[in-house]
């Protein structure tokens, strides 16, 4: 004879499938599209809310001056580079219009960069003195061109000049107005064509902007600035205004995509709550043949909501387990940003609460009317 | 509960797991790939045109104006697709840094920024940007400057791509 426990389940057992499939996949799907806003916002804004740099502005500065700035500028923390706009290759597949940053000094202060170490989202820290031919890629570059750490990738340098670099990490970050961005050291440039022009146009430092603004218009910065045809008053922009234009740009850019996001959590917790309703609507006629049998009604319920709650645990988290694929595929994004995979859960476990919470009332209702 | 709502129900509930799948099939391929398919695959299409006001102007006289034109088409089917755009314009540094006189989209920067050309191999003026959009796009982005010392050059306007697509236009430029 079998225990009131597994009856209880074999009159459900149809359903139960039923609930767990559609659960898996509706917290697949729901979370699949419903975080292509959180995360193409988070690969908008990150870099720049990541970044340490307080004030940034054009410079002019010979190479090898980062010293002499820092010096300039009271011994704020400071990175200098040369901005190219370009395109990078890799086995047949290319990248455009890509922001690489060839970075100056022997030791670039690279939590100055749209690449502070947080945003990482593959490959080791990095070693500041590292002089090789490194290349730090965004995750669109990584996801364009299929390649990995310790990948080789060819990046235009001037006419004929397509020098291989090796990937030797990758940022969850993007530049506003480019496809995919990355950062080189500008001795690794040196190295491979002496002739190209590595002097800094762009200083980001801790320093706040009047302390720029009173080192670029004292020589021998001024002068350096208006024989490069600069005219006054140079500009300084803060990162809080990057910060904020970025992320008005993405909710723009992407605002029906944030509909539909909303949308999409909205039906994860709809289609729960209506699926749990469902199968207790469905077991309570049932249930009653086992209570007129003699079976405890406070035992038969008990079994159908732990039974229920542990479908709905299950196959929500793998649903949503299978629904990080598309970004780990780079089928909906380039990559899941590491700030966004607590979220990711976060909202998994919203999805199991409101399932858990609904079945525990429905059967307390239920075992309430029928110990009537 | 009826077995005509709970039928109702069910359909309701996979109505919108289609509606969902459906969603996700035609926006996320199109999200997480739109840089590299605007300029190349069929569906999608990006044309660029520069102008000039000069072909040739006087150093620290004449003010040579400049105006890039993007227009950006992005369907599948016949269905408008969401999509990012692209977009900048440089001139010449043999010009004094430019100004910005208007601009109907999104810009990285209000001003013009001293930028490594790889293509040209030299340091240029830019300006850039890039804006989401569905279906169609056109995006002007109107400069001007000063010539500051004697050479002839390019005036460029595009995706920033390689020159001599039919994303990017040049124009050579002379300052006497």
């Amino acid at each position: 004879m079998t225990t009131v426990p597994l009856q209880a389940i074999r009159l459900v057992r149809g359903e139960l499938v039923r609930l767990a499939v559609v659960l898996a996949t509706a917290a697949s799907l729901t979370l699949a599209l419903g975080m292509i806003f959180p995360v193409q916002f988070t690969l908008d804004t990150a870099g720049y809310r990541a970044s340490a740099a307080r004030t940034i502005a054009a410079i002019e500065a010979p190479v090898h001056s980062d010293d002499d700035v820092r010096e300039a500028l009271g011994g704020e923390r400071v990175v200098m580079g040369t901005p190219y706009v370009t395109a990078a290759y890799a086995e047949g597949r290319e990248i455009q219009p890509l922001s690489l940053w060839a970075l100056s000094g022997e030791t670039p202060d690279f939590e100055l960069t749209l690449m502070p170490d947080s945003t990482r989202a593959a490959g080791e820290a990095r070693d500041p003195s590292d002089a090789g031919t490194w290349i730090d890629i965004s995750a669109d570059v990584a996801h364009a061109l299929g390649v990995g750490i310790g990948d080789p990738i060819e990046v235009v340098l001037g006419p004929d000049q397509r020098p291989a670099f090796t990937v030797r990490g990758i940022y969850a970050v993007r530049e506003s107005g480019y496809a995919g961005v990355a950062h080189v050291s500008s001795a690794a440039i040196l190295s491979v064509d002496p002739d190209n022009d590595v002097s800094p146009t762009q200083l980001s430092t801790t320093a706040s902007a009047e302390e720029v603004e009173r080192m670029l218009t004292s020589d021998p910065w001024r002068k350096a600035m208006l024989e490069a045809n600069y005219l006054e008053p140079f500009e300084t922009e803060q990162n809080a205004d990057r910060i904020t234009r970025a992320e008005g740009q993405s909710v723009v850019n992407l605002s029906l995509i944030l509909a539909i996001s909303m949308i999409a959590f909205i039906a994860l917790i709809a289609i729960v709550i209506g699926e749990s309703v469902a199968i207790l609507r469905t077991f309570h006629p049932r249930a009653q043949i086992l209570i007129d049998l003699g079976a405890s009604a406070s035992s038969v319920y008990r079994t159908m909501v732990l039974t229920v709650c542990g479908t709905i645990l299950l196959a929500l988290s793998m649903g949503s387990g299978v629904g990080t694929l598309a970004y780990t595929t780079g089928f909906a994004g380039a990559t899941l940003p590491p700030s966004l995979v607590p979220a990711w859960w976060i909202i998994t476990g919203i999805g199991v609460a409101a399932g858990l919470a609904t079945t525990a009332i429905i059967s307390a209702r239920r075992l309430r009317l029928a110990t009537r | 509960m009826t077995r005509s709502r709970m039928r109702l129900g069910r359909l309701s509930t996979y109505g919108t797991l289609a509606a969902l799948a459906l969603a996700l099939g035609t926006i996320a391929p199109a999200q997480a790939a739109v840089s590299v398919d605007i300029a190349g695959d069929s569906s999608f299409s990006v044309t660029a045109t520069a102008k000039t006001s000069h072909s040739s102007v006087k150093k620290n006289s004449t003010r040579l104006k400049g105006t890039a034109t993007l227009k950006y088409e992005a369907y599948v089917l016949g269905f408008a697709m969401p999509v990012t755009g692209y977009y900048m314009n440089s001139f010449p540094t043999v010009f004094k840094q430019p100004r910005l006189d208007a601009a109907n989209a999104d810009l990285a920067s209000k001003s013009y920024r001293k930028i490594n050309n790889a293509w040209l191999g030299t340091k240029q003026w830019v300006i850039n940007g890039q804006q989401g959009f569905w279906g169609t796009k056109t995006v002007t982005l109107k400069g001007s400057a000063v010539g500051a010392s004697k050479g002839s050059r390019y005036f460029h306007a595009g995706t920033g791509t390689g020159h001599g697509t039919d994303a990017n236009a040049i124009l050579r430029v002379t300052v006497k």
